[in-house]
């Protein structure tokens, strides 16, 4: 279980929006990097 | 009969058979608003993937893709391909939307700007619904005329589907239409790739397409020679990739997205949904390449991929195949008449007519306009030319309003007039590069080229409106990022503050709920 650790609400945009820190970011890269493998991999099929 | 097959037409007699079936049962599920609107906000991984899926992957795109890949090469692929850029970045900015705990977009613009800026993005929203259905509605009569070879023209294809819609998902909802979406997302996932081994083997495979095309067709990025309205290189990629940024979130089917039961489900389940859309491109993709050798002077390149589904597919999988498109197709309207439903029923009806009336009286009210939704959709399908037009136009209105959500998010200063501001700039930019670049020059006729003009010129307006003018109310504003602050799981934070918050948001105090639902 991820613990945001605040119990009062910010009232201004703040990095919290984007809780839990790890899966957001670790999600940005993993789902970049998959991305990218499909194009890669579909050209590189293209031109076999 | 009807240019098909005894065995196809059993197949589509099912179809239509279990589709009812869905309508019937999911109906007993919707008793409130949010049953209809948003499926209880109860869908798991499993009902968000097929839904992301589903209503991203609607009958028009493989007509789409395989027209465009036909015309332009594989570089057609981004028709599709186009949010697929953007996807690590919904990935951060989707749970935002169900943070703010709203039922339909135009919530978003109530929540955030103010009343006026809701009821104007109702309006358009209703009417791009419509241009969308109208797209939806295209596309199941192209295909379904190629594949029967005309014995099933548009004409009777359109009101037929458009009336079976409006019996199921009137009753269904949200639900009926997840539901249908997880059949259609098998069907088409089969289908898409099915037509592909008998389509190599008639042009010898990859060596025979090396053979007969050019080398510039193979690629996904095109070189700049030639038509530049022809011609989709790296600006026209990165353009579509920027438009898509700000057209992702702000486009009234983001709705869908509030029906997740939590932040993480929604993450999940919408990635994968998303990826298997751009896989199943692919075999589209390679439907219109195949297209180009085997039918090389197509007149409507958009008929190219029923053409195939006739001639390729064995007897009874052309049934199947019809199925497949109108379940997409007919999943896609229904999530689209919902969406309508709600916008009409909260954001205009509730707001502007009706203040004081029951929940089911709006319930009534929203099912109402969703089958209004089906007769509009008709009209408009036969308004425009072909399924790229629609949708081109499509992109640039979501574009006009998309900085205003997406710079709402972050810029607290940001408000109301620099909203207007913004929608106003890029509509009169957009229609002066219209009127006087387009004769100059064609390749301003392009969506890439006209939303690097009217993109820049509304944010900067936001900002330069919005810093002149008085900021909103600090209340309003309080609330608004204090929901965006607080994960889905945990309104007794907001609760406590003293923030309002409907009471059907507060979910059953779950500790292992508490943080997105994670386990």
């Amino acid at each position: 279980m991820t613990n945001t650790g605040y119990s009062k609400p910010e009232t201004k945009p703040t990095l919290k929006m984007f809780t839990p820190y790890k899966e957001t970011i670790g999600g940005f890269f993993i789902v970049l990097a998959g991305v990218v493998l499909l194009i890669v991999i579909v050209q590189l099929l293209m031109w076999l | 009969m009807l240019g098909l097959p005894l065995a196809d037409i059993i197949v589509l007699v099912l179809y239509f058979v279990i589709i009812a079936l869905i309508g019937l049962i999911t109906s007993r599920r919707v008793a409130t608003q949010k049953d209809y609107y948003v499926g209880g906000r109860r869908f798991g991984k499993l009902l968000v993937m097929m839904q992301t899926f589903g209503v991203g992957t609607s009958n028009t795109h493989p007509i789409l893709v395989a027209g465009a890949v036909y015309t332009f090469g594989m570089a057609g692929i981004w028709y599709s391909w186009l949010y697929m850029l953007f996807m690590p970045a919904v990935w951060v900015l989707q749970p935002l939307t169900r943070r703010l705990r709203i039922y339909t977009t135009p919530d978003y613009f109530e929540l955030r700007y103010s009343s006026g800026l809701g009821t104007f993005f109702s309006i358009s929203a209703i009417i791009n619904l419509c241009i969308m259905t109208g797209t939806m509605l295209i596309g199941m009569g192209q295909i379904v005329e190629g594949i029967t070879g005309g014995g099933l023209s548009k004409e009777i294809v359109i009101p037929i589907t458009a009336f079976v819609v409006i019996l199921y998902s009137t009753v269904g909802g949200m639900l009926a239409a997840a539901v249908t979406d997880v059949l259609q997302g098998i069907l088409i996932v089969i289908l898409s790739f099915m037509l592909l081994p008998s389509m190599f083997s008639a042009v010898g495979g990859l060596n025979g397409l090396h053979a007969a095309l050019p080398v510039e067709k193979f690629l996904l990025a095109m070189p700049r020679t030639g038509d530049p309205t022809k011609t989709i290189g790296f600006f026209a990629i990165f353009m579509l990739f920027v438009n898509g940024i700000f057209g992702n979130l702000v486009e009234p089917t983001a709705q869908t997205m509030q029906a997740a039961k939590n932040e993480w489900t929604l993450r999940i389940g919408g990635t994968i949904g998303a990826f298997f859309k751009r896989i199943c491109t692919i075999g589209w993709a390679l439907v219109g390449l195949c297209a180009i050798v085997i039918w090389p002077n197509l007149s409507n390149p958009e008929l190219c991929f029923g053409m195939a589904s006739r001639q390729f597919l064995p007897t009874g999988f052309s049934g199947l195949m019809i199925a497949g498109m109108l379940a997409a197709g007919m999943s896609t309207i229904s999530a689209l008449q919902v969406i309508a439903a709600a916008i009409f029923s909260r954001n205009l009806y509730a707001k502007h007519i009706n203040k004081t009336a029951t929940d089911k009286h709006y319930l009534f009210v929203a099912r109402m306009m969703g089958a209004t939704l089906m007769v509009l959709g008709i009209a408009v399908a036969f308004l425009f030319s072909s399924v790229r037009d629609a949708v081109e136009f499509w992109w640039k209105v979501t574009a006009f309003l998309g900085p205003t959500l997406i710079l709402g998010l972050f810029v607290r200063r940001g408000n109301s007039w620099g909203a207007w501001a913004c929608i106003v700039v890029s509509v009169i930019v957009w229609q002066l590069t219209v009127r006087y670049l387009v004769p100059i020059d064609v390749k301003w006729s392009t969506v890439w080229y006209q939303s690097a003009l009217y993109l820049p010129a509304g944010i900067l307006a936001y900002f330069i409106v919005s810093f002149l003018t008085p900021p909103e109310d600090e209340k309003k504003l309080a609330r608004f990022y204090a929901r965006l602050n607080t994960p889905v799981g945990q309104e007794h934070i907001l609760i406590n503050a003293g923030l309002e918050l409907h009471p059907e948001e507060i979910l059953p105090h779950d500790p292992e709920e508490k943080s997105n639902g994670k386990r």
